[in-house]
């Protein structure tokens, strides 16, 4: 087979000794800057360019491809022990694995993301390997129109997130649409409540939203705990490793997550975050015990982690096959391959097999690397746990106040966090789901644009939503997710066999 | 392969978040400071009249990008010209936000002091004239104009629109006929370019169908998908597509056919006199003195004589420029006037501006 020989020519590129130092490097890199909150792989690639100028092109790319990757692995470590995602593909992961730290099962949570992340970023490669040629103009099918369906379907997973009353879901999530439309409206170039404010024309970026309802929230609710003297100290329940059961649970979510994530990322756009939210809602979808997430599911930590790693090898897809960057870090390595004098394309892969070949098997050894990497390391992350939660709390305020002013450096974006914390804490006052406002927030400002979008391109022609295979797929799979609640208890009785869960 | 020089804790540092440098930074003030007096090494070498000025600490340059993006690559390639070359001790910070008001702010209210410059392009101009932001490009010191990146009109290769001449004829019979991207600004030079040439062909320029995306690559994969009939946009988006045989680029609206395509006419030589560059030009703090100014031309001058600067103008397709901050202050001011005429024309000035 034509791939596999390239292939083992690549294993032998990727094998090269110093290529190897520099995957572990990548990799290594990659896990630190996804454990800090704020600061995230595309800007730590960015950062790294300029001193990769004298490296070979080769050696140079494989590590940052690694940092790339290697984010995915990090980002769920503080998603699930102190309730900070690191990244904004990591927030799915912090509702249940917070969830399941707090009932002393961190290790489990740690283990399976682990995991998950190492079957869904190897097997997302061998997809990537695979399909690489094979799919390039599928990212090219999808213009406005069949985003704003997409953001559409996945719109509809907000039912999942809305936790016994749907009222408080609705409110949450309509704030987060209001939220994602401040700052300059691409489409007429008008600013919407920025109250004249420049700090406000590029709207509130997602990851100080995020750290604000999650991870400063979590320090006013410690607080009140330890003012009011009722914090406790976790206790580890069980071993730092999976129980047969957890195992069980977590195979089909990987891999769902994996097929989810590779696809997503294929697609231009927010594709890793919005992965890990489709994921969580299939999950919850498919469970029998959906009441139960959000309460430290290990199926809700499965999936988004296998989906976000998934998501990576996917995105190398159109970038790899058309030179086309579907994110933010994929734009910045867009960058660096430019600045080798080198043009992702088709010619690439003929050109320059060894590197492109050379490229994909270090990704092989990469995930491994951050296996070996990650998995020893859970026994020291789930010690963070044992920190008395007066220092506990301030080291979550420092990280997250770096996290954020190290991105943009601008003090206005704390007070955006602090403001955002506050709401948080309001919320969980009065038991307001958060997990609608951060997914409105994601997709709302999307699906706008891409329904004007789609609308000045068919002169305001509602009829463009339904003219491609791939749009009324989606309108379908949106009209199936929203009937399924009505649907699923009468099929449930038809169904034979054990049907009590 | 120097996998030594690329791990020096040095370099490490220069890869830090903005936050983690202060401390390297105070460490190589004292190290470039220890340098200077010991070797007697002079960091410039402008005529060493009394009141010549130099800096005396480390110079922030400002970037309205987020690191990664637009003119954050080029004020990195000058931070690294400038410490290779010992020119100049610089550090890069990015204050992302509001269009580059942000970091035009944050510089300008830095009065008289040298050691604040920033990388501008024409939203300098566009942003106050939309009402956008007070902020004009008086309210800081006009420095040196570095050069330009050609802006180019592309469609796909499947298209049947084959030259500028059928892009302009369809212009002409209907503006509302195509769809078209500038990118991810409205009102942007790159939106002008679009407006100039309806304007030349005797269409209303605020009946263009204008669809802006998040930027210029995800402009191109729309034009590649067929979702949209063409974008305008600095011509480092299409260069690539072109080279690939996905995309065809109609002109590029320069005074001169640009290096990095050179089979690729200008809208000029097809009879549209279009001129719109992209530009940059950098900026100091309001009230900076006149050896100052000196200082940083010369900086600037010496600058872009460097093989590693001629380097980066090539691999980025930009074309060579170089004006002293004299020049660039008229230049500005003529661009003022011409971005506020077509943008009476598009209705997308703030009134009183």
């Amino acid at each position: 087979m034509d791939a596999f020989e390239h292939l083992l020519n690549g294993f032998s590129v990727a094998t090269q000794p110093i290529n190897l130092a520099y995957v572990f490097l990548g990799c290594l890199l990659g896990t630190v800057i996804g454990v800090l909150p704020g600061i995230g792989p595309a800007a730590a690639i960015a950062l790294l360019l300029p001193i990769t100028y004298g490296i070979e092109p080769t050696s140079s790319l494989i590590m940052l491809c690694g940092i790339y990757y290697g984010a995915m692995y990090g980002g769920s470590t503080t998603s699930i022990l102190i309730n900070t995602p690191g990244e904004s593909s990591s927030v799915m992961t912090a509702l249940d694995g917070y969830a399941m730290a707090r009932s002393g099962r961190a290790g489990a949570a740690l283990a399976i993301s682990a995991i998950a992340s190492f079957v869904a970023g190897t097997a997302s490669v061998v997809l990537l390997s695979l399909l690489a040629v094979p799919l390039a103009g599928f990212a090219l099918k999808f213009g406005p129109a069949e985003y704003f369906t997409l953001m559409l379907f996945a719109m509809t997973s907000v039912a999942a997130l809305t936790g016994p009353s749907l009222a408080k879901g609705l409110l949450s999530m309509f704030l987060g649409l209001m939220f994602a439309t401040i700052g300059i409206d691409l489409q007429s170039g008008q600013q919407r409540f920025t109250f004249d404010m420049p700090e406000l024309q590029d709207g509130i970026g997602f990851i100080v939203v995020v750290v604000g309802l999650f991870a400063i929230a979590e320090v006013f609710s410690g607080l009140e705990d330890l003012v009011k003297g009722r914090s406790e100290i976790i206790r580890m329940s069980g071993s730092l490793w999976l129980t047969r059961d957890e195992w069980r649970r977590s195979v089909m979510p990987i891999v769902r997550g994996t097929g989810i994530g590779f696809f997503k990322g294929v697609l231009p756009g927010a594709g890793a975050t919005i992965a890990t939210i489709l994921s969580y809602s299939v999950e919850r979808m498919l469970s029998r015990d959906k009441a139960k997430f959000g309460t430290g599911m290990i199926e809700g930590v499965a999936g988004p982690e296998a989906a976000n790693n998934a998501s990576t090898g996917g995105a190398m897809v159109p970038l790899l096959t058309l030179g086309v960057p579907g994110s933010g870090s994929t734009a910045v390595l867009l960058a660096a391959f430019i600045m080798y004098g080198l043009q992702p394309g088709p010619l690439l892969f003929e050109k320059r097999p060894d590197l492109v070949w050379g490229l994909i098997a270090s990704m092989y050894i990469g995930n491994l690397v951050l296996l070996i990497l990650n998995l020893p390391l859970v026994g020291v992350f789930v010690r963070l746990l044992y920190i008395p939660i007066g220092l506990l709390l301030p080291m979550v305020v420092s990280i997250s106040a770096i996290g954020i002013f190290a991105v943009n450096g601008n003090i206005f974006e704390l007070y955006v966090a602090l403001g955002f914390g506050v709401i948080g804490y309001v919320f969980r006052k009065l038991a307001i789901p958060v997990a609608p406002l951060v997914l409105a927030l994601v997709l709302g400002g999307m699906m706008e644009q891409s329904f004007r979008q789609a609308m000045t391109i068919s002169g305001a022609d509602p009829g463009v939503f339904v003219r491609s295979t791939i749009c009324i797929a989606l309108l379908s799979a949106s009209a199936l997710a929203l009937s399924i609640p009505f649907i699923a208890p009468l099929l449930r009785r038809f169904a034979p066999g054990p049907a009590t869960a | 392969m120097q996998p030594d020089s690329c791990m020096s804790p040095k370099s490490m540092w220069s890869a830090a978040p903005a936050v983690l440098r202060q401390v390297p930074r105070a460490m190589n003030r004292m190290a470039a400071l220890t340098a200077s007096a010991l070797l007697g090494v002079a960091l410039t070498s402008a005529p060493a009249h009394a009141q010549a000025w130099k800096p005396n600490r480390t110079v922030e340059l400002v970037v309205l990008a987020a690191p990664g993006g637009g003119n954050d690559k080029a004020a990195r390639a000058l931070q690294k010209i400038w410490a290779d070359n010992k020119i100049v001790d610089a550090v890069v910070t990015n204050r992302v936000g509001g269009g580059g008001t942000l970091a035009y702010t944050y510089v300008s209210q830095k009065t008289g002091d040298g050691h604040y410059i920033a990388i501008a392009q024409a939203g300098i101009l566009t942003n106050q004239l939309a009402g956008r932001t007070n902020l004009t490009y008086n309210d800081l010191t006009v420095l040196p104009y570095i050069g330009t990146e050609p802006v180019s009109l592309s469609v796909r290769t499947e298209s049947p629109i084959k030259t500028l001449k059928d892009f302009a004829d369809r212009l002409r019979k209907d503006p509302a006929s195509l769809t078209i991207s500038p990118g991810s600004t409205l009102a942007s030079t790159n939106h002008f370019v679009v407006a100039l040439l309806a304007r030349a062909v005797g269409a209303d320029p605020r009946k263009l169908r204008m669809v802006t995306f998040g930027g210029g690559a995800e402009a191109a994969t729309n034009v590649l998908g067929g979702h949209i009939d063409a974008m305008v946009n600095a011509s480092n988006n299409a260069v690539p597509h072109m080279q690939s045989g996905k995309m065809r680029i109609l002109g590029i609206a320069s005074p001169k056919r640009a290096a990095s395509m050179p089979d690729v006419p200008t809208f000029r030589e097809m009879g549209f006199d279009v001129i719109q560059d992209s530009w940059y030009v950098f900026l100091g703090p309001r009230g900076m003195t006149q050896p100052q100014i000196d200082f940083w031309d010369d900086v600037f001058a010496r600058t872009m004589k460097t093989p590693e600067w001629k380097k980066f103008v090539a691999e980025n397709g930009w074309e060579y420029g170089f004006m002293p901050s004299r020049e660039t202050a008229a230049f500005l001011k003529k661009e003022h006037e011409e971005a506020r005429g077509i943008m009476s024309d598009l209705g997308a000035l703030k009134a009183g501006q």
